[in-house]
């Protein structure tokens, strides 16, 4: 008992990380068919903000807003400059991402130097609690608490505001949605920034379970691409419920077979995609 | 993914040498010194590409450094091949200076299992620790590790009694942690290093296992650049070290002021094993005199190479392997409220084939 109850408790924290990080990405997918392989550095850039800021401030929270504020502006950057101007063009704005990354990665290793970081919980937060007789961290616990609130809030902005019946219609035929005098790129650019703010705000989230460091991008960009594939492009449901479902598969497997922990990951990656190539919620012949 | 990973590290060799020959104006016995800086990006194919340029290009009479064991493995192999001379300052795969280690191979590092022999013994027999649950990252350096851990650790009457292996890298140790089972566990030894390492020794205490379970590790885990960022979670960490800034001796005293004048940086390790190699490489070359043209008279020299450096004394072993100072520390705060290694006892002289004291 105790066993299933801590490892779905590890699973569903790093199922919520991940569905803060994969939301954006296969949104994007969804809308513009562009594989946006620079949201891991992004992600990452916005947890080594939250950490300058908490380090100056010693705030918890203003660390939050700025590594999503960070995050926000690179999305921006990058989806005006230089996304905009291949528009038309999926290939060659793939191609694009991936150069980012490198040089966001770059860039991060200049300004804050290859040394390891972390995060520090808010003081509250820090301690560990009981629950049926094993120790959990409090602060992971949180976490779990603000991604189903992250989830049940872009369910709502997707399924119930007029915004986001705008969205679904553009990721379903961008264009026919167009011809009903929907801005496409405008809906792109929001789209674009608030997948990287949110994965900014899990950069810095993410940064107190596996600390800020060089690397975490292309492993954070890697399951955020397995969680996409499993639940499927373009559906906000399928980044939710494929987060947890890796988030828990990472989380049972390594427990039980720690030395075939990448296999167990990418095993369902391989069986899904023959099975049921658009993913669990994926639409047939969507990409 | 690894390659970017270990840029400091690499880094702080690098700064470690350029301090050193720096502090004796890039002169050796009248001969200037000229260093070259190659990357190999942690990367064995791209490490032996550069040790191909730096030896048939640069024409280098010595090459030194590697991090990375499977870089070394290659550069090492190279070198021997072409007969240049070789100082592995970092690398700690075992089989570089084993008993089928080249003669132009040499290393001023630990090996991977020369770094457990301590702490292994002294867990057992002085902490009195009867059972240990091992984590190490699964690879061949953790494998070499966690193996000779388990050797030292058991031969002095403990018993490991579970050997977790994760993979490289790993940031979210909560699977491994939750499933640890408490009862009856006296200490947990771990082999990790870098953002790892952070996150392994801040989530032991998140999920309250420290402080009640003592750690134990062999330098890696609370190595000096990585320590200040754990926080509280690192204290009480017993475990062994070829170095630390802390140490009271004469060449550190010139070493950590050297590295920063007003005191407030620390050198690492990293910082360390370059230091160290360039005095290594500087004595020896004075031992012939500023003449590398005769490659056995250096190999020679190279071998009786006894010097005092920032860890206490420093010699080779005949198969070119480091023979140095472990220390036994302790992290603590000090009066300023930093965190450090505390040394709470010094064996000298730790060879490969170290063996406890029998008393």
């Amino acid at each position: 008992m105790d066993f299933v109850l801590s490892q779905t408790l590890n699973g569903l924290t790093l199922g919520t990380l991940l569905f803060l990080t994969a939301s954006g990405l296969s949104v994007v997918i969804g809308l513009m068919r562009i594989l946006n392989l620079s949201h891991g550095a992004t992600f990452l850039f916005g947890g080594f903000v939250g950490m300058s800021v908490q380090v100056a401030t010693g705030s918890f929270l203003l660390a939050v807003v700025a590594g999503i504020v960070g995050a926000a502006a690179v999305g921006w950057i990058v989806q005006r400059l230089f996304l905009k101007a291949l528009m038309g063009s999926s290939f060659r704005q793939v191609l694009l991402t991936l150069g980012i990354a490198f040089v966001v990665s770059d860039s991060i290793l200049w300004i804050w130097g290859g040394t390891p970081r972390s995060i520090q919980p808010p003081a509250i937060l820090s301690g560990s609690v009981q629950i049926a007789g094993t120790t959990y961290p409090t602060y992971r616990l949180f976490l779990i608490a603000l991604g189903l609130a992250a989830g049940a809030a872009l369910w709502l902005l997707w399924e119930r505001s007029l915004w986001g019946a705008k969205l679904r219609a553009c990721v379903d035929d961008r264009p026919i949605a167009a011809t009903q005098g929907i801005n496409v790129g405008a809906v792109f650019s929001a789209v674009f920034v608030i997948g990287a703010a949110l994965a900014g705000m899990a950069g810095v989230l993410g940064g107190v379970v596996l600390g800020v460091s060089i690397g975490l991008d292309f492993q954070m960009q890697l399951l955020a691409l397995v969680v996409v594939i499993i639940g499927g492009l373009g559906s906000l449901k399928g980044a939710f419920v494929g987060s947890m479902l890796v988030g828990l598969l990472d989380s049972f497997s390594k427990a039980s077979f720690p030395t075939l922990a990448y296999f167990t990951i990418f095993a369902p990656v391989v069986i899904i995609l023959i099975l049921r190539p658009q993913g669990l919620f994926g639409k047939e012949g969507g990409l | 993914m690894w390659r970017q990973r270990q840029t400091q590290n690499g880094t702080d060799v690098n700064n470690g040498l350029k301090l050193y020959f720096d502090s004796i104006g890039n002169k050796v016995a009248g001969h200037p010194v000229q260093l070259i800086f190659e990357d190999d990006a942690s990367n064995p194919q791209q490490g032996l590409e550069r040790a191909r340029k730096l030896i048939d290009q640069d024409k280098v009479d010595l090459l030194m450094g590697v991090v990375h064991s499977g870089v070394a493995v290659g550069v090492a192999q190279y070198a021997a091949e072409r007969g240049v001379p070789c100082i592995i300052t970092c690398a700690g795969a075992n089989a570089l200076t084993g008993s089928e280690g080249s003669p132009y191979v040499f290393r001023t590092a630990e090996t991977n299992s020369q770094r457990n022999l301590v702490i292994g013994w002294y867990a057992a027999a002085k902490l009195g620790y009867k059972t240990a649950a091992g984590f190490s990252w699964d690879f061949v350096a953790g494998q070499e590790h966690i193996a000779a851990f388990t050797k030292a650790f058991e031969d002095a009457g403990g018993t490991v009694t579970s050997s977790t292996l994760t993979p490289l890298p790993t940031s979210d140790f909560g699977p491994y942690l939750s499933k640890l089972d408490k009862t009856g566990l006296d200490c947990i030894w771990a082999f990790y290093a870098s953002s790892d390492a952070i996150a392994f020794v801040q989530q032991l205490r998140q999920f309250g296992i420290t402080p009640d379970i003592p750690v134990v590790d062999q330098g890696s885990l609370t190595e000096d650049e990585i320590l200040p960022e754990m926080g509280d979670a690192a204290l009480g960490i017993t475990g062994t070290t070829c170095y630390t800034w802390s140490l009271d001796n004469a060449v550190n005293a010139t070493f950590t002021k050297q590295y920063d004048p007003s005191d407030k940086k620390h050198p690492g390790w990293y910082v360390y094993q370059g230091y160290l190699g360039a005095m290594v490489a500087e004595a020896a070359i004075k031992g012939v005199d500023g003449d590398l043209s005769d490659k056995d008279a250096f190999l020679k020299a190279l071998q009786g190479v006894s010097i005092d450096g920032p860890g206490g004394p420093f010699s080779f072993d005949d198969q070119h392997q480091a023979i140095l100072n472990q220390y036994v520390v302790k992290v603590e705060k000090n009066s300023s409220g930093e965190l450090y290694h505390k040394v709470i006892e010094t064996f000298e002289g730790v060879s490969q084939s170290w063996t406890p004291p029998t008393s």
